[in-house]
């Protein structure tokens, strides 16, 4: 018969501090990890959602102008109520509406995916609303067109963009005179200079953006300080949030 | 007759190499997590300052009598940055409005990227000037040192922590 012979004490104890440091540290890193990885896959499809917006936005005001008409639509009265304004739409911070206008080149498909014709006068606005499918704000389009018998399909709740967007916020480049940079200002601005028709050379587009899954612990966040629009306060919660800016000139600036 | 089943348990230098090995396979699969996340984390980095930069070519687009401020600055150190751009608020000249625009580039590229560095220099491929705008480490100059923007040639090193924008 063998001999059974168990283990002393001091091994025992040795071989159970030995095993629970390994464990304590692994535990620690796979932790740590794992946190790491949870708020990268936060922030990742949050910042490709708003490269995605900045683009889509960007490519519309490409195009806005086309035709010899305002881009923003301030020549036409009968576009009034959609007219760009400043702090009029919800969000986490009062949000701005945008209104893009220009004769279509060619055919295509407005932002509701209705197709237009070329040289029909094509309008899109860009604002916040709630939506179905989920808690928060949408980036909504609405688009509709212009004739001389009046505009029509417009006003409607539009197609929802993009989903967790907390704000949009807009600036205006008014040009300068010889030496001066031109002035950035708010559609309100633009509103007030009417019925002179101000061009506008430049867009400069904030958003306020906020992933759809959870940190494992809440998280206070404010808005950086390149945000210029209403400050939202301070944030607690457990949803990651980031700001992103895009420039854009508008090359048929001239009404 | 009952038949007696020898037991011997694991001796103690068995149980640390178990322990060992488990250490050794849990290292690497963490490394490659941490590996995975770098890349991951790098990419991202390099979309933000590609938004950025794409932010600020379009701002000198839009503010071309300040164009000898921006290379002026793009010649310097890397500004501090931070604040919030006070020319959008108020009239400025167009040199102030190139300074308000690099102070505000600046300050959200220290956010994103660690070690920014700038550089202006011709572009290698189209007679204009080109912005070098590296971080983490790399250098934003050419040469053939493997910590360098562009490689003795002119051409972007593989890999690089450096994005080229065409000035406009």
């Amino acid at each position: 018969m063998r001999r059974q012979q168990g283990w002393l004490m001091v091994e025992w104890l040795l071989a159970a501090m030995l095993g629970l440091l390994v464990l304590a540290s692994m535990t620690a890193l796979l932790q740590d990890a794992l946190l790491l990885a949870r708020s990268q896959r936060a922030q990742g499809p949050m910042q490709q959602a708003a490269v995605w917006l900045l683009r889509r936005l960007g490519e519309a005001v490409a195009v806005a102008g086309q035709g010899g008409v305002h881009p923003l639509g301030l020549d036409d009265a009968r576009l009034g109520a959609w007219w760009p304004d400043n702090d009029h739409g919800p969000g986490k911070a009062a949000s701005d509406q945008l209104l893009l206008s220009r004769v279509a080149a060619e055919e295509g498909l407005d932002c509701e995916g209705t197709r237009f014709v070329a040289g029909q006068r094509v309008v899109e606005r860009y604002f916040l609303r709630t939506d179905s499918s989920g808690p928060g704000w949408v980036l909504a389009c609405d688009a509709g067109s212009c004739d001389a018998q009046g505009c029509v399909r417009l006003g409607d709740a539009g197609a929802a963009l993009q989903s967790e967007v907390d704000s949009l916020q807009l600036r205006y480049l008014l040009p300068g005179v010889a030496g001066e940079a031109g002035a950035w200002v708010e559609a309100g601005d633009l509103r007030q200079r009417l019925p002179a028709v101000p061009a506008v050379t430049g867009i400069r587009m904030a958003l306020l953006m906020r992933g759809s899954e959870t940190q494992l612990r809440s998280l206070r966040w404010s808005v950086p300080t390149e945000w210029f629009g209403p400050a939202p306060g301070l944030t607690t919660d457990r949803l990651p949030h980031g700001v992103w800016l895009m420039t854009r000139e508008i090359a048929h600036a001239a009404p | 007759m009952s038949r007696r089943i020898a037991q011997a348990g694991a001796s103690l230098p068995e149980v640390l190499l178990v322990m060992a090995l488990l250490g050794v396979v849990l290292a690497a699969v963490l490394s490659a997590h941490w590996h995975a996340r770098g890349l991951q984390q790098s990419a991202w980095r390099r979309q933000q300052v590609l938004v950025l930069l794409e932010d600020l070519g379009e701002r000198m687009r839009l503010n071309p009598e300040a164009r000898d401020s921006y290379l002026d600055s793009f010649r310097s150190a890397l500004p501090a940055g931070g604040g919030p751009d006070t020319c959008l608020f108020t009239a400025c000249a167009a040199s102030a409005r190139a300074g308000a625009d690099l102070a505000q580039f600046a300050g959200i590229l220290r956010r994103v990227v660690t070690q920014p560095a700038w550089a202006v220099q011709p572009c290698s491929d189209i007679r204009t000037d080109c912005l070098l705008l590296a971080w983490d480490g790399t250098r934003a100059v050419s040469g053939a040192a493997a910590d360098r923007c562009l490689d003795a040639d002119g051409q972007m090193r593989p890999g690089a922590a450096c994005i080229a924008l065409m000035l406009p």
